[in-house]
């Protein structure tokens, strides 16, 4: 296994960190924990659900969120959660290391 | 098809072990000098013996391409877990395939005429594209539930807010078979 220079560990932390605070803010949605095949981050038990791999060449990650979604349309949903990540990403000063963020549903709870 | 390919690994596996079994089982008389062993499966085999280089050769062949058959099956490209619904700059949205069909099946077992044994629905695709094979009671309109499933699909899929992604539905409806 290669070992990974401790600032690349401690920006993933708290990017991650940061999409955890972002999800904690819409209602409705949780996230959730899924094993990613090849994934390290989602093994450190700090924020399970968020994926937050590389950096690629320029430094940047991308970002995985596995989250559940009740009583909410899925699409309004993932763009509101989107828009706040972004949103305390920027806040926290790390919208110009992330590249993209995926969302992905892994369970309905239809409330209906 | 998952069934006819397990079934196949089965036939497969069952007939190595038994092979290997016996080949151990014939090493271990050879070894130990035990007739008794031997002779059996010595006996066992006899008829094999007979056959002629073509027929031992049609035989491989047989089992080469059985084996031929269950890897083709198993390496073709499965359904993908997750249904894109939104793919831009800023990232993709996916959705548990799984639980979209699941979702659909229980909203669907909820119309008159049809029950829950009797859903089956399929989501294909990157998009959705919807096969259900529905089974409804015997005094049920058929075009009638046809138009129906197809209007509480749209319905559902538009409620949970994934209705733009949705190409096509094929429905199948088929009379529920009761036991006499």
């Amino acid at each position: 296994m290669n070992n990974v220079p401790l600032d690349i560990l401690d920006e993933k932390r708290r990017i991650a960190l940061a999409i955890r605070s972002a999800v904690g803010k819409v209602k409705g949605v949780s996230l959730v924990q899924r094993p990613m095949v090849g994934a390290s981050y989602p093994y450190n038990l700090d924020v399970p659900g968020v994926w937050v791999h590389g950096p690629d060449a320029k430094g940047r990650y991308g970002v995985i969120v596995s989250i559940i979604v009740s009583g909410m349309r899925i699409s309004e949903a993932a763009n509101k959660l989107r828009s706040e990540i972004w949103g305390e990403l920027d806040r926290r000063g790390y919208a110009g290391h992330v590249t993209s963020i995926d969302i992905r549903v892994e369970d309905l709870i239809m409330a209906v | 098809m998952r069934l006819f390919n397990r079934l196949l690994a089965t036939i497969i596996s069952l007939a190595l072990i038994f092979g290997s079994a016996i080949g151990t089982l014939y090493l271990i008389g050879v070894l130990a000098r035990l007739p008794s062993l031997t002779s059996p499966i010595r006996r066992l085999f006899t008829p094999l013996l007979a056959l002629s280089a073509s027929q031992i050769g049609a035989l491989l062949l047989a089992v080469s391409l059985l084996a031929l058959v269950l890897l083709i099956l198993e390496i073709r490209p499965f359904r993908a877990r997750f249904v894109l619904v939104r793919d831009d700059s800023q990232g993709m949205t996916q959705i548990s395939r799984p639980d979209i069909e699941r979702c659909l099946s229980q909203r669907l077992s909820k119309l008159r005429a049809i029950t829950s044994e009797g859903v089956d629905i399929l989501v294909h695709g990157k998009q959705f594209d919807v096969s259900a094979n529905i089974a409804v009671s015997s005094q049920a309109d058929l075009g009638q539930v046809r138009a129906q499933v197809e209007e509480n699909i749209k319905a559902n899929l538009e409620s949970i807010g994934v209705g733009e992604g949705l190409r096509q539905i094929s429905t199948r409806i088929s009379r529920f078979k009761r036991a006499a």
